[in-house]
Formats: structure tokens, sequence, C-alpha cells
């Protein structure tokens, strides 16, 4: 997959999805995921949805987050956990054709895994936009092996890579203080919602925290407040996602 | 397919401020729905009861429905519908009780007396519903209860598949709080009717047929701001704020 860095994000708007599959075996289950964003006003950048087998794991809840996932979480960014997947993983990527709008469900095409294949577990991921280094995450969960329907709350972590400011980034890409606005916060009228002050100061005292954990959510301000995020449009509170997943 | 073990007439005869305002300490009174009680196997019977985990949201009667795929209490990302909105800014169980009892897909619905379900005390509020035992490879049960101290906030669960649930086995659901996305959240003492505006002047206003929230779609609720940490106008404090689950609904299978 291409990715764009012209404006720090890896946002494949236009790109319709891919889908790699591993090499099947006989007795590989069909799979598909639906992920919906159940946030208020918080968007997904392109999902990343791999079968995988277990000895792969994207990060580890209370350890400090590779470069990789740092890039999720600041950036939108999932090629470097594309490479990073043991070459037989199954990969969708970005099946909503671009950022997941609140209340937008995304469906998958059909992969392979689970019973009678090498991927026996599941990663999801993305960022929340806007977030310092906030994204949600199925991480490697078992796939279960009985045909059926399994619905999955999903949390969003803070990748702890970044200082929750809540200002605007003077620059996008990783590394780089301050909360990325891209055009898809845009309202109706094609200018940066209004509710979205990119002139706030922001929290003097955040830092980063130098963990993956629990992201305890966005503070937000009142208008003109210290915060660029509205307190009444860009909290949220967990599960973020819902992930249904089929098993065939 | 019965209609007969519907409840009809849902409190009817309370206001939606009354059973929110309305302290009574003791909680509500499980009480089944229906009667008479089915004798025969022909029918599946469930217990469900619910238990508030908030600090500061009185839970509305709850309105609680088995049906199969034909019907939605609510989707996620679609508008709430009228009746729902009703529950989700009044308390107001009649109207969704009344829009499952007209669909076709709907085996049950039932609602909880005794008022709002409090936090604490050992407060639980239980229904009963009762269903063909023809009807069970594709019984589900949702149910709705407002949280009494927002604007259009509620907790909810929307579709859960009872089939595999066998006589005398039970399973507990932890709620979510949602929002339905029919009114701003103002958190004000004039479109709060919950316990926590009503010292603080302002009306206390239940249902508006106004939409005019962020996004007029469901989703799952951001939780109260209140005055406490920082939204102007907010009537509500930090006494009122939740995290998730908001509620325990268990649901046993008795026949």
């Amino acid at each position: 997959m291409k990715t764009t860095r012209s404006t720090g994000m890896a946002l494949r708007l236009a790109v319709a999805s891919a889908l790699t599959l591993a090499a099947p075996t006989l007795f590989a289950a069909d799979l598909t995921v639906s992920v919906t964003n159940l946030t208020r006003g918080t968007w997904f950048t392109p999902l990343l949805v791999s079968a995988h087998p277990a000895s792969f794991k994207s990060f580890s809840e209370g350890d400090a987050a590779s470069t990789q996932i740092q890039s999720v979480a600041e950036a939108g960014d999932t090629s470097g956990v594309q490479a990073q997947l043991p070459s037989g993983a199954a990969k969708v990527i970005d099946p909503n054709g671009g950022p997941l709008k609140p209340g937008g469900t995304a469906a998958s095409p059909t992969f392979q895994g689970g019973a009678g294949t090498a991927n026996s577990q599941l990663t999801i991921l993305a960022m929340l936009v806007p977030t310092n280094d906030g994204f949600m995450a199925l991480n490697a969960i078992d796939i279960p092996t009985t045909p059926g329907t399994y619905t999955y709350n999903v949390s969003a972590y803070d990748a702890g890579t970044e200082a929750n400011d809540e200002k605007a980034a003077a620059a996008g890409g990783i590394n780089q203080p301050g909360m990325i606005f891209p055009a898809f916060l845009n309202d109706a009228s094609g200018k940066l919602a209004s509710t979205i002050n990119t002139s706030a100061t922001g929290f003097a005292s955040a830092t980063k925290e130098g963990f993956v954990h629990i992201h305890r959510g966005i503070v937000g301000s009142a208008p003109g407040g210290v915060s660029a995020l509205d307190n009444t449009v860009y909290r949220w509170l967990n599960p973020v996602a819902r992930v249904v997943l089929t098993v065939k | 397919m019965t209609h007969s073990s519907r409840l009809r007439t849902p409190l009817t005869a309370l206001t939606a401020a009354l059973l929110l305002a309305a302290c009574s300490g003791g909680g509500s009174t499980p009480e089944p729905d229906i009667k008479p009680p089915p004798a025969a196997p022909t029918t599946a019977s469930y217990e469900v009861t619910l238990v508030n985990l908030t600090a500061g949201q009185p839970l509305s009667p709850m309105v609680t429905v088995a049906h199969s795929d034909g019907f939605a209490i609510f989707n996620v990302g679609e508008a709430a519908s009228v009746p729902l909105e009703h529950l989700a800014e009044a308390g107001e169980s009649a109207p969704l009780a009344a829009l499952a009892n007209d669909s076709k897909s709907v085996y049950a619905t039932a609602v909880a007396t005794g008022g709002p379900l409090l936090p604490g005390a050992g407060n639980q509020a239980t229904v009963t519903l009762t269903v063909p035992v023809a009807n069970l490879a594709a019984l589900r049960l949702s149910m709705a209860s407002m949280l009494g101290n927002t604007n259009d906030g509620f907790a909810g669960l929307a579709g859960q598949p009872l089939a595999a649930l066998a006589v005398g086995a039970s399973t507990t659901v932890r709620l979510l709080g949602y929002d339905a996305g029919t009114e701003r959240n103002s958190e004000s003492a004039d479109t709060v009717p919950g316990p926590a505006t009503a010292n603080v002047g302002g009306k206390h206003e239940g249902f508006n047929a106004t939409r005019d929230d962020v996004v007029n779609t469901v989703h799952l609720h951001p939780g109260v701001v209140s005055k406490d940490d920082g939204l102007p106008g907010s009537a509500l404090t930090q006494a009122q704020r939740w995290d998730n689950p908001v509620a325990l609904l268990t649901i046993k299978r008795t026949q």
C-alpha cells in the first residue's frame, strides 16, 4: 500500500479496499468483521484488520509502544504494523475505503483464519481523530473455532507516546506535539469544524506517559478554553467501537 | 405469535417528571407483568432483572422487548425513533412499549413498575417476558431505560440473542449508556427532567420534538460534562457522572 506523507497522515482516502490472503488450508474458516464507530464526534483512520499467528502481537498493554504503534496512534499510519505481520498473515487494509465516521460501520470482505490455519488470532487497529495518540484496538484475540457470530466491545488505548495536550499540532507525523486535524473533520462548508479551536493553548502540564494504557478520554473545554476540542462534542467513554466477527 | 402476553397499559397515569423526581426510597418491586401465568410448556419465560450501577443517575422504568430480527429498539448510527426519543428525553415508557406492540416481529413486551430505579440500597427492577417455544430459535431481547439526569441518555441493549439460554440458566449483560442524539447535551435545568435539577429553577422539560444535537443518530453516550468539569450552563455536578457499564441486566429463563 502507498502511504501519503504530505499531510503527515497516511490516509488512503480514495484507495479501494485491498485484501491480501494467506495461503488457505483445507480447513480454513471464512471470516468477516464489521467495525462500528460508537462515538459521538470522533473518527477512525483507515482500519487494519489481520488474522495472524499467535506469535504476533502489535503491542502489549502496560509496555512501551513500538514505533509502528506510535505511527498508528499519532498519524493513523498502519503501514509499519503491516510490514511487521508474519508473511502468512491475512490482511484487510482500509475496508471502509477511507476514514470511518462517527456512527459509521465498515464491513470487511471475507478473509481466512481461525480453525485449521496458522492465523489463529485477530488484530484490528485504527487511530482516533481528534486525539494526540489515541487508538482503538482489538489486540490479538483468539478467533473462535466454532462457527457463529461474535460481538466485541472495543476500547480506546493511549499509546503513551505523546502528551495529551489537546492543542493543534504544528506539523504532522510522529514525534510532533499536538493533534492533527485532517480534512475529514471539516464541516459542510469545507472549513475545520467550529467546535475545534486551533488557537487553544492546550494543557501545559501534559506529558507523554511512556506505556500503552486505556485512554482516559478527551477533557475538552467550553469554547475559548484551554483545549482545542469542544467538551460537548469530542468526549467519549469506552467502548468506542463494536466489532462483530462472523466465523463460517 | 401471542399478543396476549403483552403489557398494554404501562404507566399511563404518571408523568415522566413525577417518575424521575419520585424518591420512594424502596426502589422497584419485582412484579410479574403477565397474568395469568402460562401453564403449559408451550411457552418459555424469562425473568429480567436490572441493577443500577451509576452513582447519580435514576433509571426510568425499563422497557423490555422479546423479538426476532424484524424489530430493533435502536441501531447505532441511525436516527432514534420518536418513541425512543420519548423514553430518552422524558423517561416515558408507554410510546416505546406501544411501538413494540405494533410490530409483528415482537413476541412480548414488559415495562418495569415501581417508578425510577435509584442507585444503591439493593434496588432492582424485575419484569417477566413469556414467549412461545416455537419462537425460541429467533429470540432476542432488547431494553431501554432513561438515565434520568441527562438530556437524552439511556441504558440500552439491542437484540441480545437468547436462543441458547436453557431452562434454569441465566446470563448477565453489562449495559452501556447511549445518547439518543435527539437533544443537545446542554445539561441545563430547563432540559434535564431528573431530580438533580429539581431545586435549581428551570423548566425540567422532558420530551421536545426538536432535534438539535450534534448528530441526529444514536451513539455511545460521552458522559455528562457537568458544571464541575467546565460546562457553562450545566445544572449537573460531578455526582451525575458515570462510566460504563451503567447497569447490569440479568436474564434468567425460568420456564
